[in-house]
């Protein structure tokens, strides 16, 4: 049997730079000899630019310096206009006939591009499968949302929805809307039951109810099937072998998105593991302090007055920030790290994983080193 | 109505050498209802509140809409401004009563068991029913109703829900509210879209494709850019740059002149956008980087409102100041 991979989720408001810094732990862990898998629910064209590499629909292998000889460093961006295509495959990988069916519903084709979620469930189902692959770690890299986390349970809400009660009562509905035979008499929610549909009907067409009907039906026969895989998702994402990483940056907005995720987090019974606070410098970085002793044109002399005074900023609202999450979060380890401005994103993904791995023996990250370590090790490493 | 913005749109505690962004355009005339849209970090929800801010300090009853998990408190909005924090469920409720004349009915309806899993399935509905409460409150008089949306990747998705439904639905009642309201998200006199970006390449990209996809079909078109977190320009001599003709560059200033025209590219990404938009009848406003937190009236200031460059001209430390 396949040992479980330690699946690392990423969560964090917008613009923090939590793709780059899923694409640096990636990194930073594959050089250290782990096969690392990054897959990515944001636009997968973010992962793409921070890695160098063309957005495509499979799993892809990474070459870029440092990665040990044991180790390997792959990603996945499923593609959102693959999504509902995948999403129906996953469902009825063992009906296909209820597949055509399916996917010809009128209701599932009007909305199908608006459903919620559906994205995330691909995503959930490629981690479910990558599981199997042999991965040491799986990184996550969640969409930029305080809904982020949404998709940790979205195969439970699904298997939820297809509870059979809710499934008869729309086919019910729908063959007694069809004839227009009222529903059965007896006490209070034989009553309410009666408003409900009365209401329903005088809002909707007798189509579309039946369209309803149908589409909850053919949800219905996979039932077994998703309830297994929501079973499977949550043992992945939400047991033992999950880790949380939350993805801050010092601002109000960033701050707010951290404790909202992490208030989320406490709902679905985890803990944060760590708090990444990104554009955090701890001082003036050594390259911009050596450019003082240079001989400067006068406009280089002003850029570099710019990005000190701008290090300086982040410098004081960096720890301002490390002390307010403290406060907050408490004993939630906290790791700053500092703004690499550079002209491309790889450069910020090389610079960030050198600074994850020059953080010193008691860093957060050192324990998960040390744990991942014993997990490649048990996991037996054959190339 | 407003004038050109002036220097209080300089990046405070700019250094020498550096220079301003360009000229401000000026904030076009926009409809009663503002929608605000962009993806998640680019400072949304602060550009939305100092435009409603904006609106309310020029004499219009305003009210500033906001989504109760954006987590937004409001921070530096004067009391001008009614701020309506919009939850999912009683949009819903609100657009279920109007759609069926009874409240008791519509939380009957609402809260029934299986319709309960199929609004939660179905977010089309609570996006109607977003269209619909921003409607209720134009009703209710608020001359100025500026939304904060969702972030986008759904933003484009919500403003396409009225004519997914009107595809889907064909007839009945509910039709028609969808046929309403998106009639009126169509009108470019009843609303403005408004769209926040960074000048940063993988966000411009995503806002262009953005806006091209709001041209084609049924979807409303923008009226306004707004390009947040503007780096200040440093432009250097050609001659400074001196790596073509074989001078020894040190590490350090070699990475140096690299952000120096990683920056440059990005300004001249924005001003080739703004000669594009130009065409289209598309404002675009720049606002300066800040080195904190910029307050409600120094946006503003930065977005045209002539009201508040006179506040952010002397800024009051204290005022408005998010902490």
């Amino acid at each position: 049997m396949t040992p479980m991979p330690q699946v690392v989720i990423c969560a964090g408001g917008g613009g923090v730079g939590k793709t780059t810094t899923s694409a640096a732990l990636g990194l930073y862990w594959a050089q250290l000899g782990a096969r690392v898998l990054v897959v990515t629910v944001d636009p997968a064209r973010r992962l793409a630019a921070a890695l160098g590499i063309e957005v495509g629909g499979d799993i892809q292998r990474v070459s870029l310096p440092g990665v040990n000889a044991a180790g390997t460093l792959d990603v996945l961006m499923p593609r959102p206009e693959d999504a509902m295509e995948a999403f129906a495959d996953a469902l009825f990988s063992e009906h296909p006939e209820r597949r055509a069916t399916f996917k010809s519903n009128r209701i599932y084709a009007s909305l199908a591009a608006s459903l919620g979620g559906i994205q995330e469930f691909v995503a959930v189902v490629s981690v479910a499968q990558a599981a199997e692959a042999g991965y040491d770690v799986i990184v996550i890299d969640t969409a930029p949302s305080r809904h982020a986390l949404d998709f940790l349970r979205y195969a439970s809400r699904l298997a939820e929805l297809l509870e059979g009660r809710a499934v008869g009562w729309f086919a019910d509905l729908a063959s007694r809307v069809r004839t227009g035979e009222p529903a059965g008499r007896g006490g209070i929610f034989a009553w309410g039951k009666r408003r409900v549909e009365a209401m329903l009907s005088s809002v909707l067409d007798v189509t579309t109810i039946e369209d309803l009907a149908g589409l909850f039906g053919d949800l219905a026969s996979v039932r077994t099937g998703v309830v297994a895989l929501a079973r499977q998702a949550e043992t992945l994402l939400l047991g033992p072998f999950s880790r949380f990483v939350l993805v801050g940056a010092p601002t109000e907005a960033a701050y707010d998105d951290v404790l909202h995720l992490q208030r989320a987090l406490v709902g679905l019974g985890k803990e944060p593991d760590l708090l990444i606070l990104n554009r955090a410098e701890s001082g003036t970085p050594a390259w911009l302090a050596a450019l003082g002793e240079e001989t400067l044109s006068p406009s280089e002399h002003a850029l570099l007055e710019t990005l000190s005074a701008e290090s300086d900023v982040r410098t004081a609202l960096g720890a301002s920030f490390a002390q307010r999450f403290s406060h907050k979060l408490g004993a939630i380890p906290l790791l700053r790290l500092p703004y690499f401005e550079r002209g491309s994103p790889l450069e910020v993904v090389l610079d960030l994983a050198e600074a994850l791995s020059a953080t010193p023996a008691d860093s957060p990250l050192a324990g998960w080193h040390k744990g991942l370590a014993i997990n490649a090790e048990r996991t037996s490493p054959t190339k | 109505m407003l004038s050109k913005s002036t220097d209080t749109q300089a990046v405070r505690g700019t250094r020498p050498g550096a220079t301003a962004p360009e000229a401000q355009a000026q904030l076009p005339e926009l409809a009663p209802t503002v929608l605000v849209t962009g993806k998640g970090g680019v400072g949304k929800t602060a550009v939305s509140a100092a435009l409603a801010q904006g609106f309310a300090t020029l004499g219009e009853r305003t009210a500033f809409v906001c989504f109760s998990e954006a987590g937004w408190a409001g921070r530096g909005l004067s009391a001008e401004v009614e701020q309506v924090v919009l939850d999912m469920t009683s949009a819903l409720e609100a657009m279920a009563i109007s759609l069926l004349g009874s409240g008791t009915l519509a939380k009957l309806l609402v809260h029934n068991f299986a319709m309960r899993r199929l609004l939660n399935a179905a977010p089309a509905l609570h996006e109607l029913a977003t269209l619909h409460a921003v409607q209720a409150l134009r009703a209710e008089g608020w001359e100025r109703v500026v939304v904060d949306m969702p972030a986008s990747g759904h933003g484009l998705m919500w403003l396409s829900v009225p004519a997914q439904l009107m595809r889907l639905l064909r007839v009945g009642p509910l039709y028609e509210l969808a046929a309403t309201l998106g009639s009126r998200l169509r009108d470019p006199a009843e609303t403005s879209l408004a769209v926040v970006t960074l000048a940063e390449p993988l966000v411009m990209s995503e806002t262009i494709e953005l806006l091209t996809a709001l041209r084609k079909g049924d979807r409303i078109a923008a009226r306004l850019l707004v390009v947040n977190h503007m780096p200040a320009s440093h432009r250097l001599a050609t001659a400074e740059l001196g790596d073509a003709q074989g001078e020894e560059v040190s590490p350090g200033r070699h990475r140096l002149r690299d952000i120096m025209r990683a920056r440059e590219a990005r300004l001249d990404a924005v001003q080739h956008l703004a000669q594009q938009l130009d065409d289209e009848h598309v404002a675009l406003l720049r606002v300066p980087a800040y080195p904190e937190t910029p307050t409600l009236q120094q946006l503003g200031a930065a977005l045209g409102f002539p009201t508040l460059q006179a506040h952010a001209a002397a800024p009051r430390e204290s005022d408005g100041r998010a902490r």
